[in-house]
């Protein structure tokens, strides 16, 4: 990718190359499209193609009303029914999908580093979106939490923000720490127990705790990372979700520990009683709804950026 | 006849290093230094050969064909010209996933093979272990009946059964076998992953930790005492499985190991992305690893180098980093990385590292470069200016051949097994 990172965006892969200006232009679009709330009509001359190698449902169908409310033709490729399943390679399936010219194409896969073979296969002909791409990035996903936290204390300025749970193969919490660095924070916090932290928290420019109290101590947005059962204890890195809970889970007593104020997000599908209590994730205290609001809003933006502007 | 005029020729069985004249006919050495009786000027074919090595063939140790896919003869034989194109007159075929080699039929078919002129030769290496596994021995007298050069489990970790292991050494040591094995522990093998660093936090790659094979090193020694079996610890990336390396030596332990060329020279924090060509198995470690395997080669505790020889199968995509299994199409690797090595390691070394020695471990005899020696030879040069520019070329690490940046130029290689190949060492080598 270019170093200068002004528009034209070609794809959005990560947001490395992305400095603050143009994370604050991609904010501020979706911000428009929010308070317009009317759109043209739709044309159905640009397609969107939703590739999909991981199980998605909130992902996907927030980019599906995000292209729908643009009015773009929305395609899912079944990967199910593919010939990726009867081995064809991924090389080969998206050369052929390259070959129908799609305008947009948005990759979920479980492979770090997807995404940006997806584009360098697809090319120039065909914006690439990174949907997630194993434990790398999910940028449109940091795209809309920082829009939340933008929108609800004005700015990023002495921000001390920690992210909770599975840091270490967390693709949002990769993803939003270089956004935030990139926006000037220099607070960064990831709390979990060692086998869920990564190795070297200064490569992310961040630090890790162990200990919930003293990771939480003056922090004014907390990310909840959804707990991964099925991975985490087959994995061996965790003992019991219980046991989690009780070391890391966060209600409102555990708020308390935080800077007054202090808020709560998370990137879902929730699990109640374990990462996050139901009282705290229902209250007024937690964003997690103005998160999924945000995410098609930013994914509009996004999508209306790499369209070049025009399909709205 | 043919006449090498002025070549440098380093032959480590000999200790030579030196500038001298070689004199070739009918597939044997005919003299080196002072003209063979008889010689005429005249008659003789003349190279001027001024800033060109000469030394023995390379030997690859680690040649993992099978790891990704069954290999046809048709295969394996555009594989063997490969080698020879790339100066390795003897590889070592591992056995794989794909084909085990653990029956007389497998490691016979490979040993009678006809590969045709233009082509190195197989070595094939018998499993030690009934398919590679973890359950029990293969026949390993009859494998080295067959045609085994010696004994291994490929790719494949060791057992993780000690009991298993201990009597593989033990009845490969009656059976007067070198036991070829690698060291990692299977948790990690294989499994796209990187050192734990820097790198590995902000891509969010998988870790592998250096004690994946330290503590396979540490294990596979001890037993290795106990039985007195020769052993040979391939592929080995960290200074402290050196270090085990050496003190069991010390105590008498009958070891030899090797490193791939790569973990000489690169480091993990290096790795810029997800260039497939990086993942590496095991992964690239620190500096201070990469220091002393280079060490380790100037003063002998490294005894071999390897290309560690495995191409994505045929027809495979090609893979970005962790998803299609580490390999590397080494073969061609070799000669660019020895242009950097050179830097820090006396060239002698370097030749040593990939021709006698790695024949020593494969009980191969030793091939002197003196009159009445059959051919068995590699001719490259040192071409510095080219050199510089053509190492800036990314990628350093290739997956296929025909991306190299070739530094030191081969300029032909053969060994004698009749008049064929004679004729190609005549036409390829020295024209």
């Amino acid at each position: 990718m270019a170093e200068v990172p002004q528009p034209p965006l070609r794809h959005l892969l990560t947001l490395d190359d992305l400095d603050a200006p143009a994370l604050h232009n991609i904010l501020d679009t979706a911000a428009a499209l929010r308070s317009q709330q009317s759109f043209a009509p739709p044309e159905h001359s640009r397609t969107l193609l939703n590739l999909f190698f991981e199980n998605s449902t909130r992902t996907r169908f927030s980019f599906e009303f995000a292209a729908a409310r643009l009015g773009l033709r929305v395609l899912n490729f079944d990967v199910e029914g593919s010939s990726i399943t009867k081995g064809e390679s991924l090389r080969d399936t998206l050369q052929t999908l390259r070959a129908m010219r799609p305008d947009i194409v948005v990759i979920r896969h479980s492979s770090s580093g997807a995404a940006a073979y997806a584009a360098e296969v697809m090319g120039e002909a065909v914006a690439v979106i990174n949907a997630g791409d194993g434990f790398h990035a999910h940028p449109t996903q940091a795209l809309l939490d920082l829009m939340t936290i933008r929108d609800h204390r004005g700015g990023f300025d002495g921000l001390a923000l920690a992210i909770v749970g599975d840091v270490r193969h967390s693709r949002v919490a990769r993803s939003l720490l270089q956004g935030l660095r990139v926006l000037g924070v220099a607070d960064l916090r990831l709390i979990g127990p060692a086998t869920l932290l990564p190795s070297h928290p200064e490569a992310l420019g961040a630090r890790n705790f162990t200990d919930l109290a003293e990771g939480l101590a003056g922090v004014e947005v907390i990310i909840a990372l959804r707990l991964q059962n099925e991975r985490m204890l087959g994995a061996s890195l965790l003992p019991s979700a219980e046991e989690y809970r009780q070391g890391y889970g966060l209600d409102h007593e555990r708020l308390g520990w935080a800077a007054p104020g202090a808020f709560v997000l998370h990137p879902g599908p929730i699990n109640r009683g374990v990462e996050i209590s139901s009282q705290l994730a229902d209250s007024e205290r937690s964003l997690i709804l103005r998160q999924v609001e945000n995410g098609v809003w930013v994914r509009m933006a996004v999508m209306q950026m790499l369209l070049g502007g025009d399909a709205a | 006849m043919r006449l090498l005029r002025g070549v440098r020729l380093i032959d480590p069985t000999a200790g030579c290093d030196a500038v001298t004249d070689v004199y070739v006919a009918d597939g044997r050495i005919a003299a080196v230094g002072a003209a063979p009786a008889g010689f005429e000027a005249s008659a003789a074919a003349i190279t001027e050969a001024a800033g060109c090595v000469l030394s023995p063939g390379f030997v690859e140790l680690h040649c993992g064909l099978f790891e990704h896919e069954r290999c046809t003869p048709e295969r394996l034989a555009e594989e063997a010209g490969h080698a020879l194109r790339c100066g390795f007159t003897a590889v070592a075929l591992q056995p794989g996933r794909q084909q085990p080699l653990d029956s007389q039929w497998a490691v016979r078919s490979i040993a009678e093979l006809d590969l045709g002129p233009r082509t190195a030769r197989y070595l094939p290496l018998g499993a030690l272990t009934h398919d590679l596994g973890d359950r029990q021995l293969a026949p390993m007298r009859t494998l080295l009946d067959a045609g085994a050069a010696a004994l291994s489990l490929g790719g494949a970790p060791a057992p993780q059964s000690l009991r298993l292991l201990l009597h593989a050494m033990q009845y490969a040591e009656t059976c007067g076998a070198t036991v070829l094995l690698r060291c990692l522990h299977p948790d990690w093998a294989g499994a796209g992953a990187v050192h734990p660093g820097p790198v590995s936090s902000r891509l969010g790659l998988p870790e592998s930790p250096p004690e994946a094979e330290t503590v396979e090193v540490a294990r596979v020694l001890q037993l290795a005492e106990r039985t007195g079996v020769r052993i040979h610890i391939g592929r080995i990336s960290c200074a402290r499985s050196l270090r085990l390396i050496a003190e069991a030596r010390e105590r008498g332990a009958r070891v030899t190991c090797d490193a791939a060329v790569y973990h000489l020279v690169h480091t993990g924090a290096e790795i810029p992305g997800y260039q497939a060509g990086y993942d590496l198995d095991p992964p690239l470690r620190t500096a201070e690893d990469a220091a002393a395997l280079r060490q380790g080669l100037i003063d002998g505790t490294l005894d071999a180098l390897c290309t560690d020889h495995r191409p994505a199968a045929r027809g495979a995509a090609l893979p970005f980093f962790s998803d299609f299994g580490a390999g590397v199409a080494g073969l061609d690797a070799l000669l660019p990385y020895f242009s950097r090595l050179r830097r820090d390691i006396p060239l002698p070394a370097l030749v040593r590292a990939i021709t006698t020695a790695p024949r020593a471990i494969l009980g191969l005899e030793p091939v002197e470069v003196t009159a009445g020696s059959p051919v068995d030879l590699c001719l490259w040069s040192l071409d510095e200016p080219a050199a510089v520019s053509a190492w800036n070329n990314p990628p350093p690490l290739l997956r296929h051949p025909q991306n190299g940046s070739q530094l030191l130029t081969l300029l032909g290689s053969s060994h004698a097994e009749g008049a064929v190949r004679r004729q190609d060492f005549a036409e390829d080598c020295i024209n």
